[in-house]
């Protein structure tokens, strides 16, 4: 019998449809892996299955634990197996502890709900948990709150949580997808040994095929609310039999057709670039430590060059880019932009700050939400002495360069996807015709598919417009599919720096090796034959 | 914890510095001259003469500042003009009904507004939260003076439960204090309480949609169990916020309700020494509401550090 059986599971909310029948089954021990973009169910499924769907929701269909109907049980029953026979984690591990409480509390709860020991017993055991995902479980251990606790850290405090009372099922919902690389090999490593060691199944929710490939013995791919294509992991990795799995492949590893002509000529140097932050007192009359964030950092980009920017969080990639756009003062070191050379301390002025411009992560909260796209993409024209008369021809003309139509200048920033945000981001930037575009983890909160096409996007303009960018992310693949030259930071520093082929293909710096290391990939052997051939 | 104590205690005593100053650069160094704003315009020459000498009006003024702040500390605060009696034993004798009133109004506002926020929040867009809401609204508009009228007849001259006003002092035993005040709690704390439920019940819903929420249901806990163990504490920073505010409105601004209960408290000590000029009095009131409210921000910012282990480190 499978541990898990999802028969024809439909849900609803108030009246729109989010899965349609879904049928697959989970089976003890095993690694199943739910693959597929944002909004296709993956969520919705898990949560169907925790009997945590939002209010309002309405399902058929049957989920079955071991036989038992989970949809038919009252709430109170359905209690008693969350956390003790379903365990789930999810994305933000930043987000999923409660702030002020200490983290040994926070997993003893899982056995006092269930109230399976005492008080002692159950911070006893929580010590032993957090050990097992590999964090002390002593007392100082226990008594330490979130906020003491790095990404990683907090993530495997959310695990000792749900693995506490060692359910059948862990629910992993996107378990890495908010953590560095290095820390998202380390993770599923637990994962995997967790499964092994306790016996549980894994129910592996992410968007990230190569993870997938890594961990699971079958998967199954979801689109708008079905399962498209579901089987062993070769199997569907190696036939790719739907449409739709295919699109999803092939966009994960979209490299965009890129013709730069790159001139000799440097639009942007720096030079010695330093920054510190001040840190709080230890004490009210102590000295002020600080904590140095961008430590002589020197580099140049050329005209109609991308160069990639990597480094894993708080290596001080976004201080680099906040110096280089003047959002924050220069302390130490020399730019110069357009030849035109600024001493520490000296403001970038209107004229210069027109060859320079940005597009940010999260498209969703760099607009004014009450302003239409026509006024959120004119807004750089501040820059100029006097708004160009032919402004309205110019928001349509970046509009339509960027794959929207005149007509959505009219509209506000809540009537677009994700995607569609980021074409408009991307108009704003290109409205004034900069020189250079900072894109500052521009493509990382995207879906692959949207993801392959703004790649697209933003070769077609650096063709057309010879625009520089400096394209920084955390994503190594995304940099290797776009830059020429890539720079490898660590703790302020620049560790490597060379055309994106020498320093992707051989490593010179042991960090930039490791980072590599721990960059989940397809493995040759789960890819189709055609492929295999063309990667090699 | 020690760090964030004594950078605590040290801005309260900036602040309290700074505070004294203002009130006595404000009372004091003002143009015109203090003794015959204070007797008006029919003073003798030789009644205008002694009370500046009184008020220590002839030396420069940081000496009199020292002058005061150290009577201040001594515990001395002057002679009241109108009185004729010591402004500490005045205001000593008005804090012994405004304390207690401030501090049971206090108590009643977070009894009915916590759970009452709760409930809203749990049940939100439900018909109890709709006229809950709807409560609160109509006890945020009624003015307090006429609900405390309200509170005379029902339960002084119907029912006869209560005392309609004044207070018998502490010295027959607790009882009977607490009885006459009931009444002029209640009516000081509704209107407080209902400002309190509405802060309670918006700041729950926040937290209501935290992922950390989600993670205490995929634990096995109830919504309910899931709000008051990990959503209440959360909740807490913007109400207790609201919360210092409000104690220290209570404490001064009671008047009205004082008035209507014929209480004598610190409000309408305050009240008589403005009609009556007497500066001395006036000065040490507001020094004594000042240290007050400066106390419970303090106090509060203290809690802060309580309830939210982030905050410690600042």
């Amino acid at each position: 019998m499978s541990l898990l059986d999802f028969q024809g599971l439909e849900v609803a909310i108030r009246g729109q449809t989010i899965l349609r029948p879904l049928n697959f089954q989970i089976q003890p021990g095993e690694i199943y892996g739910l693959v597929g973009e944002s909004g296709s169910g993956k969520s919705m499924t898990a949560l169907a299955a925790m009997g945590l769907l939002p209010n309002g929701s309405q399902t058929r269909g049957k989920i079955e634990l071991e036989g038992q109907d989970l949809l038919a049980l009252p709430e109170r029953r359905m209690r008693n197996l969350r956390g003790k026979a379903l365990g789930m984690i999810f994305q933000e591990p930043m987000t999923a502890l409660n702030p002020v409480q200490p983290v040994g509390q926070q997993v003893a709860e899982t056995l006092l709900v269930h109230g399976v020991s005492s008080k002692r017993e159950a911070m006893d055991r929580a010590g032993d948990r957090l050990e097992r995902v590999g964090l002390a479980g002593d007392k100082t251990g226990l008594a330490r709150f979130p906020h003491e606790l790095s990404g990683g850290q907090r993530q495997r405090v959310c695990i000792a949580m749900a693995i506490a009372l060692r359910p059948k099922l862990l629910i992993a919902d996107e378990p890495t997808t908010a953590l560095d690389v290095s820390t998202q090999a380390q993770i599923l490593e637990l994962l995997k040994e967790l499964v092994e060691d306790e016996g549980m199944a894994l129910m592996l929710i992410t968007h990230d095929l190569a993870v997938v490939a890594q961990m699971a013995q079958r998967v199954a791919v979801m689109n708008q609310g079905e399962i498209v294509e579901q089987g062993r992991t070769e199997d569907v990795f190696c036939q790719q039999s739907h449409p739709y799995t295919r699109r999803l492949f092939a966009a994960s590893t979209h490299k965009p057709a890129r013709a730069a002509k790159v001139e000799e000529r440097p639009v942007l140097a720096v030079e010695g670039l330093s920054h510190a932050y001040p840190k709080t007192r230890p004490h009210p009359f102590a000295p002020r430590p600080s904590f140095q964030a961008v430590d002589a950092i020197s580099f140049q980009l050329r005209q109609g060059e991308s160069l990639g920017l990597v480094g894993e969080s708080g290596c001080g990639k976004s201080t680099l880019s906040r110096l280089i756009l003047g959002l924050e003062p220069r302390q130490q070191g020399n730019l110069s932009l357009d030849d035109q050379s600024l001493a520490p301390g000296e403001a970038l002025g209107r004229r210069l700050r027109r060859s320079l411009q940005v597009v940010f992560q999260d498209p969703a909260g760099s607009f004014n939400p009450r302003h239409r796209v026509e006024r959120i993409v004119a807004e750089p024209f501040h820059l100029l002495d006097k708004r160009p008369s032919d402004w309205r021809a110019r928001v349509e003309k970046a509009l339509l360069a960027v794959g929207l139509s005149a007509e959505d200048r009219h509209k506000f920033p809540h009537e677009f996807s994700g995607g569609q945000r980021q074409r408009i981001a991307i108009a704003r930037a290109l409205i004034i015709r900069p020189k250079i575009i900072v894109l500052d983890e521009a493509v990382s909160a995207l879906d692959v598919s949207i993801r392959a096409t703004i790649l697209d996007l933003l070769a077609d303009l650096q063709r057309e417009y010879g625009l520089a960018y400096l394209f920084i992310s955390h994503d190594l693949s995304v940099v290797e599919a776009i830059a020429d030259r890539v720079m490898v930071m660590r703790a302020g520093q620049i560790v490597e720096h060379g055309p994106t082929a020498d320093v992707m293909g051989n490593p010179q710096h042991p960090y930039t090796r490791a980072l590599l290391a721990a960059v989940p990939r397809i493995p040759d052997h789960l890819r189709p034959p055609a492929q295999t051939e063309q990667s090699s | 914890m020690l760090a964030f104590l004594t950078a605590r205690l040290l801005t309260m005593i900036a602040s309290l510095l700074v505070a004294s100053l203002v009130i006595f650069i404000m009372l004091d160094l003002v143009p015109g001259d203090p003794a015959s704003l204070m007797l008006g315009l029919n003073a003798t020459p030789e009644a205008l003469a002694a009370l500046r000498e009184q008020l220590g009006l002839d030396g420069p003024w940081p000496q009199r500042y020292l002058a005061w702040i150290a009577g201040l500390l001594r515990g001395d605060f002057g002679l009241s003009y109108t009185y004729r009696v010591p402004v500490s034993g005045l205001i000593i004798e008005r804090l012994a009904i405004s304390l207690p009133l401030a501090l049971y109004a206090l108590g009643l506002t977070v009894v009915i507004a916590f759970p009452v926020g709760m409930i809203a929040a749990a049940t939100r867009r439900s018909w109890g939260d709709v006229s809950i809401m709807g409560l609160t609204q109509l006890g945020i508009a009624m003015p307090n003076f006429w609900f405390a009228i309200q509170l005379q007849v029902l339960f002084a001259l119907v029912l006869r439960w209560l005392p309609a006003g004044s207070f018998p002092g502490w010295q027959d035993g607790l009882w009977p204090a607490l009885t006459a005040l009931t009444l002029p709690a209640i009516a000081l704390a509704l209107p407080q309480a209902s400002i309190l439920a509405r802060v309670m019940r918006s700041s729950v819903l926040e937290t209501l949609h935290q992922d950390y929420m989600r993670s205490a249901r995929a634990k096995g806990l109830s919504a309910a169990g899931a709000l008051v163990k990990h959503g209440l504490r959360n909740a807490l920073i913007p109400v207790l916020t609201i919360l210092g505010l409000q104690f220290a409105f209570l404490l001064a601004g009671a008047i009205i309700i004082e008035n209507v209960f014929y209480l004598s408290g610190l409000g309408n000590l305050v009240f008589k020494a403005i009609s009556q000029r007497d500066l001395i009095v006036v000065r040490s009131c507001v020094m004594v509401l000042v240290f007050a409210v400066i106390a419970v921000n303090t106090l509060v910012d203290l809690t802060y550090g309580l309830v939210d282990p982030r905050l410690r480190k600042h």
